[in-house]
């Protein structure tokens, strides 16, 4: 009978649905990749750390030293500081020095631990239309200014926004937020050097990210690093735990265990030794 | 012999628009009652009334002396009605003529059932997995019966059942339906445009007119146009050129609906010497049937293009030899038509 | 051109290796969008019922507001959701946020309007001698409103794939209240974000194949199941 064989193929597929909403109910605690039951910690990162795959690679070994699944929701460093006045997560590992002491002072977060750092560069097509190349960045953001020539920025309140924006401010005074070559993506940090290279503009990147797209385009590479060793152009990487006072339901010891794990002499020579195309992209400087 | 329905006081509004008034009607146990009526007369609102499947804006039923709102889901569910041009569930046919006894939750033996009720309409057992958009009107018409057959109901409400169907249906329906109210003395209420079948078979005769009960037997409407002169007659002109003159016309407009009962036209032999009197009009005996106790004769005669309806004792019909084609003197008692 | 057959043999590679994120993306994207339907159909289907069935005083009002959510956009539907489930939020204490639930109740909030709507306009049109019918033959009013129901099964079909369609494609609420969260909230759409975010443009392009499988899949096994009802 037809109808039958429908009949099973209907309540199969229900069966199905409900098996896997009850994998979902356990999935809190047993993880695909893991076996650990030590409970879950919830970070809010920015987008660098994700797409650069660091935290990919770190997330498994955390656990497995720890025992504690670690979950994190990659977003723009401003928005990890709004999440963690809301008390939507429980640690924070971002990289906007001055919005973080100002979250920690005002008793937002607390623990406030440097892990890891990198440089911030500019690139830009390797044609160097407004011919920058190999000037510090103020002089560079001053004649891409002058020359009106496409530049590229997160405009999302990210971490490297937030630089972004001090360099202007220090290279020509203001965000050349109106003019029409100045174009604010909205997006992540890959998507705007890739829109960048599309329209032969300029951007400021992290060097980590830099190198990530590098390794994904290879040969097809049409962008150069720009400017890059300047002073200034720092990005120091810290990790905040969200103050149990404000938040009483922050997990703070496994909060802590992550903060203890991540300045530990093992996890810091792993984030050194975390390398694409050959390259290294953060070097750790804990306690440093 | 006990009453079953009791309708005191009926209105039926919709919108404000009054489409029933019922003033008092009674209905016995156990009888076959006939309805007739054009569209619009307000039989399906009645019907709709009596199956319990609408209520009145005013007034009370009464079923086997309860109340309409006291009553039980399952005595309600004892009056079981076939709408007019009835709905087929987008299922089966078993499905479909299974469905009431599933609503009841009573599913004992229900194939066999099924199959049984299928067969009192003249369907078999392989008509059972077809499905409804498969089915022709008169075979739609006949399973629907069938899903009313099965209920064994104490009340059975037909509304045109035989009317767009073939021959063949409408013959195998009112065998079923009559096969009902002798396995299970359900009492029958039908309307039809048949009116052979209904004079045949009726206990009881009601003719509903512009939502009012208008008579127990059956009624001639006389259509316009009429035509009013300056002293208050009129007069219908028919095809033929015949006129029908009424003095005292109480028409309120040219295409006012006269009605009468049958008991007020009568029928005579060609120049009969009574009938000369009272200037009748020509007709034709168009067809003569028998009453049910077979003491009277319902006559259709042709006026040219209006049949009208009467019915004569039997031994009138031996003495005048009315047969069907001969030429007759028709007279009409015009003092007695009711106007709309 | 060549991204595109780049990103269907990586679809292809992706679903053979069995690649955990991408398997557990679509456990969770299916988990989800189901639930989310199933529930938008139990509430759904009564109330569209009602809707369209009887009369009563504010019903246009209520059509007016239904029809108003259809339009609602996903990420305003996140946001609310977000200030909801946000621990600052009224229901913070039920620690919802960046969870599977928390998507479910989004995507629910997407889908009721649809279904109710959709239910509604079915119940509508339904052949007005239907009713007269279940009545005459004993139905009570929960059998009269499965029927009909049932009558209209098709259009509740074309009603559950067009909310389907809307919540298993939907990206706004996955992403603000379940946080795209690798192994536990990351669905289809969201990993999609993400590795355009990345500008890993083929696997993008591969997940995306994987979603219109599964949207074929459930057309498909939707319209056997019409086929079997036609018979």
């Amino acid at each position: 009978m037809k109808l039958a064989k429908l009949k099973i193929f209907t309540i199969s597929t229900v069966l199905l649905l409900v098996a896997g909403l009850q994998a979902e109910g356990t999935k809190d605690t047993t993880d695909v990749v893991s076996t650990a039951d030590a409970g879950a910690l919830m970070m809010a990162t920015t987008t660098s750390t994700d797409n650069t795959g660091l935290l990919d690679y770190l997330g498994p070994k955390f656990t497995k030293d720890t025992g504690v699944t670690l979950k994190w929701v990659a977003i723009g460093t401003g928005k990890a500081l709004k999440m963690g006045e809301n008390c939507d997560v429980d640690i924070l590992f971002v990289h906007a020095p001055a919005s973080e002491r100002k979250f920690v002072d005002s008793g937002f977060g607390a623990d406030r631990r440097q892990v890891m750092y990198n440089d911030f560069v500019i690139v830009g097509p390797k044609s160097d239309p407004a011919k920058v190349s190999g000037m510090n960045q103020n002089e560079a953001l001053k004649i891409i200014k002058e020359k009106k020539n496409p530049f590229f920025s997160r405009g999302d309140d990210s971490g490297t926004n937030k630089k972004e924006i001090s360099l202007w401010k220090k290279a020509v005074g203001a965000v050349p937020e109106k003019s029409d070559w100045y174009v604010q993506t909205g997006q992540g940090m890959l998507v705007t050097i890739n829109m960048a290279a599309e329209k032969n503009g300029y951007t400021m990147t992290d060097r980590a990210t830099w190198i990530k797209y590098m390794s994904q385009k290879g040969d097809n590479n049409s962008m150069q690093i720009t400017v890059e060793g300047g002073n200034g152009l720092f990005n120091q990487y810290s990790v905040i735990t969200i103050s149990k006072e404000r938040c009483p339901k922050v997990k703070t010891n496994l909060a802590k265990k992550l903060t203890d794990w991540l300045v530990t002499e093992k996890t810091q020579k792993d984030i050194g030794d975390f390398r694409l195309l050959g390259q290294q992209l953060y070097v750790p400087n804990a306690g440093k | 012999m006990s009453e079953l329905f009791r309708l005191e006081k009926i209105e039926k509004r919709y919108n404000g628009r009054g489409v029933l008034r019922i003033e008092d009607l009674s209905i016995d146990d156990g009888k076959i009652i006939g309805f007739f009526g054009s569209n619009g007369s307000g039989k399906s609102t009645l019907f709709n009334i009596l199956s319990f499947v609408d209520t009145p804006t005013e007034g009370k039923v009464f079923y086997d002396g309860i109340e309409s709102k006291k009553l039980s889901m399952e005595t309600k569910r004892g009056i079981v009605m076939l709408p007019q041009n009835p709905y087929l569930l987008k299922r089966s046919v078993f499905e479909n003529v299974a469905y009431g006894l599933k609503v009841r939750g009573d599913i004992v033996n229900l194939e066999e059932r099924v199959y049984e009720a299928l067969n009192l309409v003249g369907l078999f057992k392989n008509f059972a997995p077809r499905p409804w958009s498969r089915l022709s009107g008169g075979e739609s018409q006949r399973v629907a019966l069938a899903a009313r057959l099965i209920l064994k109901p104490k009340v059975l409400i037909l509304d045109e059942p035989t009317s767009g169907v073939d021959v063949g249906s409408a013959q195998l329906i009112k065998e079923a339906t009559f096969l009902a109210k002798e396995k299970w003395n359900t009492t029958l209420m039908i309307s039809s445009h048949d009116h052979n079948w209904l004079n045949l078979a009726c206990d009881r005769k009601i003719t509903l007119f512009k939502g009012e009960i208008v008579d127990s037997g059956v009624v001639n409407l006389l259509f316009g146009p009429w035509r009013t002169d300056s002293s208050g007659n009129c007069e219908k002109i028919f095809a033929d050129g015949q006129r029908l003159k009424i003095f005292k016309c109480k028409a309120k407009d040219s295409n006012a609906v006269g009605m009468l009962s049958s008991d007020k036209i009568r029928v005579y032999q060609k120049n009969d010497r009574v009938s000369i009197e009272k200037s009748p009009l020509s007709g034709i005996v168009k067809t003569l049937q028998i009453d049910k106790n077979g003491e009277h004769i319902h006559v259709e005669v042709l006026i040219a293009e209006v049949l009208l309806r009467t019915t004569i004792p039997l031994r009138k019909m031996h003495r005048y030899r009315l047969y069907p084609g001969e030429s007759v003197d028709v007279c009409i008692d015009t003092k007695s038509i009711f106007w709309y | 051109m060549s991204l595109f057959i780049d990103g269907f043999s990586q679809a292809i590679e992706l679903l053979a290796s069995g690649d955990p994120s991408v398997y557990s993306a679509i456990t969770a994207t299916l988990t989800v969008s189901s639930w989310s339907l199933a529930v938008s159909l139990i509430l759904g289907m009564p109330l569209g019922f009602v809707l369209g069935y009887y009369n009563f005083l504010g019903k246009q009002v209520i059509r007016t507001v239904v029809d108003t959510l259809l339009a609602l956009p996903t990420v305003v539907i996140g946001l609310i959701a977000y200030t909801l489930f946000s621990q600052s939020g009224a229901l913070g204490e039920f620690d919802l946020l960046f969870s599977l639930k928390a998507i479910a109740f989004g995507q629910i909030v997407l889908g009721l309007p649809i279904i109710v709507a959709l239910t509604a306009a079915q119940v509508e049109s339904v052949d007005k001698r239907l009713y007269p019918t279940l009545i005459g033959l004993g139905a009570t009013q929960k059998q009269v409103l499965l029927t009909t129901l049932s009558e209209v099964k098709f259009g509740l079909m074309t009603a559950a794939v067009a909310a389907y369609g809307r919540i298993v494609t939907e990206i706004g609420i996955s992403m603000m209240v379940g946080g795209n969260i690798k192994y536990h909230t990351r669905t289809i759409t969201t990993a999609i974000a993400l590795e355009t975010g990345k500008g890993e443009f083929t696997t993008g392009i591969a997940l995306g194949m994987v979603l219109f499988i599964i949207a074929l899949m459930v057309n498909i096994s939707l319209s056997a199941l019409k086929r079997g009802w036609m018979r």
